[in-house]
């Protein structure tokens, strides 16, 4: 057994944290629904107790010094958004419907939950992320810069961002004896918060009543029962980066799209956390980021996308401060000539093609969903779809400078895992359709 | 009460409206009846519970195989010098590689080199610093894993000089 104990200290911290975080930078005139609530609690908390991780191990405290200041911090932010939100409006839902539905939710939780402890947490999931999340754990809470130079280290991409790890170091941090079992707590998580907020995403835009709880039951139903996003390399349930990626992204766009493009600035400050969470998680990242704000500055003006400065700016300064210390950069991508490129654009849209066809993984999730989106487009939907497009398209523009000795390989291997990051998105945005809110 | 009285044009615009809100139900139970059909099979490939507190790294030490792994790699970190080293596989690199991955992570900070001996005796991964030890890893032996002192970084001698032998 593990130690039980500690590591649903480590895990009820972090949301805790996440659900104080939110609870401040949520729009206080606007209401918070519990499932909402719950989504940034899960997607957020681990994200912030591992800044905070990061900043206390670069005091070089003791690991119970550490576990105590950070536990103490998440406290006082609960404290802190349960005053922030005292005024601020509740969420109105009729008693036996919101039961029901907390139900259906529940139970994809629990199922969900089940699979991932049945499932390992991958290649890159232990040798990656995993790696430094131990590292982390044993200097308590620091990157330590030997790891980043050390040339024998330099397949476990040592300038990748440290959300992940940190999470997982977390966990780590608080278990008596290693057991790799139990971060799988972690992405069990951000699978739970990835299903709330699909749940709060769709009622949101579709206005509310019983036809939207429905419908954002269904979608909450078909994430947490398609195959590619349960098992498998780079699976939701594993320990690689795509999960908390997806549902940042979902939740980036849900709520870029609520703000109008920017345009409502009450938004700004959580935007400008979900962006950082985007860079933080994943280097490409930074290309969805780049593709959000630039959405948002055809839309709404480039006056309105001040809050993706944050996200650049902390791209840029973990990049600095990675080659600073001499971090080896293993690229997967160099220029190899107009002609090799436009010769292997047929080759990658072949290949997202047939991903998106491959029945026995994803059943036929992107025909009906591209057929339900087409049935009933949402009203005002385009940007968010525009979005959307706009990451995929920027994976497919990275594989034609693939560096890789087979470029089939590298589609195989990574194809898949970009389909996963978009998928939470897509089931919001085509199950969002028709009831568009009024303030669209 | 008269009957609704429905301009045709508003007649077609309400039945496209339901004919479309009908089109996104049978998306959705098209998806999910799929989906159904696929979990089952999904669901019978998935490990039963693990005794062991490392299966992810068990999993990528398979082509040895080594259950237990982290017990295995605590006691190899106790006693090892905390100087470099280099892990030997008596095999290809393509089969042994996350094997050597899990043996580097779970004995940092040493810095771990690695040498694989077929087709050809190659450093996959150069040592860095001074070679204290080897570790060699050998699919189908008896002892599919062990470590001893060593100072040599020559690819060919160190794959020359097999578990038991030096």
């Amino acid at each position: 057994m593990v130690s039980d104990g500690g590591v649903a200290l480590a895990v009820g911290s972090a949301w805790a944290m996440g659900a104080g975080a939110t609870a401040l930078l949520w729009p206080r005139h606007v209401a918070l629904p519990l499932s909402a609530h719950v989504a940034l609690s899960g997607l957020l908390g681990p994200l912030f107790i591992g800044a905070l991780l990061l900043a206390s191990g670069a005091g070089s405290r003791p690991p119970a010094f550490t576990r105590v200041a950070v536990t103490t911090a998440a406290a006082a932010c609960v404290l802190a958004g349960t005053l922030a939100r005292r005024a601020s409006p509740g969420s109105m839902t009729s008693r036996p419907a919101a039961i029901a539905a907390a139900l259906v939710l529940g139970a994809s939780i629990c199922f969900t939950t089940w699979v991932t402890t049945r499932t390992h947490l991958g290649y890159d999931g232990t040798v990656v992320w995993y790696q430094k999340a131990r590292i982390i754990a044993d200097a308590g809470g620091a990157m330590p810069s030997a790891y980043l130079a050390d040339a024998t280290r330099a397949w476990s991409a040592p300038d990748y961002p440290l959300h992940v790890p940190l999470a997982l170091a977390w966990v780590r941090l608080w278990q008596d004896r290693e057991d790799e079992r139990a971060v799988k707590v972690v992405p069990a998580g951000w699978l739970a918060a990835m299903l709330c907020l699909t749940f709060a995403a769709i009622t949101e835009r579709r206005g509310g009543g019983s036809r939207a709880r429905a419908l954002a039951l269904a979608g909450v139903v078909t994430l947490a029962t398609a195959p590619r996003l349960l098992v498998g390399e780079g699976s939701v349930t594993s320990g690689y980066a795509d999960g908390p990626y997806a549902g940042v992204l979902a939740c980036a766009v849900w709520l870029a799209w609520r703000s109008t493009w920017g345009a409502d600035h009450r938004w700004h400050a959580l935007l400008a956390v979900l962006l950082g969470a985007l860079v933080f998680t994943k280097q490409e990242g930074v290309a969805a980021t780049a593709v959000v704000l630039l959405v948002c500055a055809v839309r709404g003006g480039v006056r309105h996308i001040g809050f993706g400065v944050p996200a650049l700016a902390l791209a840029a300064g973990w990049s600095l401060w990675t080659i600073q210390h001499d971090a080896a950069v293993v690229m997967a991508y160099a220029w190899p000539g107009v002609r090799a490129v436009l010769l292997r654009v047929p080759v990658i849209l072949g290949a997202y093609a047939a991903e998106v066809l491959t029945v026995q993984v994803w059943g036929v999730l992107w025909p009906a969903l591209a057929c339900a989106a087409a049935a009933c487009p949402a009203r005002g939907s385009g940007p968010a779809w525009t979005m959307v497009a706009g990451v995929i398209a920027s994976g497919m523009a990275a594989f034609t400078c693939s560096a890789w000795p087979d470029l089939a390989s590298h589609l195989a291997v990574t194809v898949p895992r970009q389909l996963i990051q978009v998928a939470p998105v897509a089931v919001i945005l085509a199950l969002s359709g028709n009831h568009a809110r009024s303030d669209d | 009460m008269p009957p609704p009285c429905y301009h045709p044009r508003t007649f077609v615009i309400h039945a496209t409206l339901r004919a479309r809100h009908h089109l996104v139900t049978l998306c959705v139970v098209a998806v999910l009846a799929g989906q159904w059909h696929l979990l089952g099979q999904v669901l019978r490939t998935l490990p039963s519970v693990d005794e062991s507190r490392s299966p992810s790294s068990d999993v990528l030490m398979q082509s040895l195989p080594l259950r237990h792994s982290s017990d295995v790699f605590d006691a190899l970190a106790r006693d090892l010098p905390h100087a470099g080293g280099i892990v030997v596989a008596h095999g290809t690199a393509a089969a042994l590689t996350s094997a050597y991955m899990v043996a580097a992570m779970r004995l940092w900070p040493r810095p771990v080199a690695f040498v694989a001996c077929r087709p050809a005796p190659a450093l996959a991964v150069r040592p860095v610093g001074p070679v204290a030890w080897r570790i060699d890893l050998a699919p189908g032996a008896s002892s599919p894993l062990t470590a001893r002192a060593s100072t040599t970084r020559d690819a060919g001698v160190l794959c020359a000089n097999t578990p038991g032998g030096e």
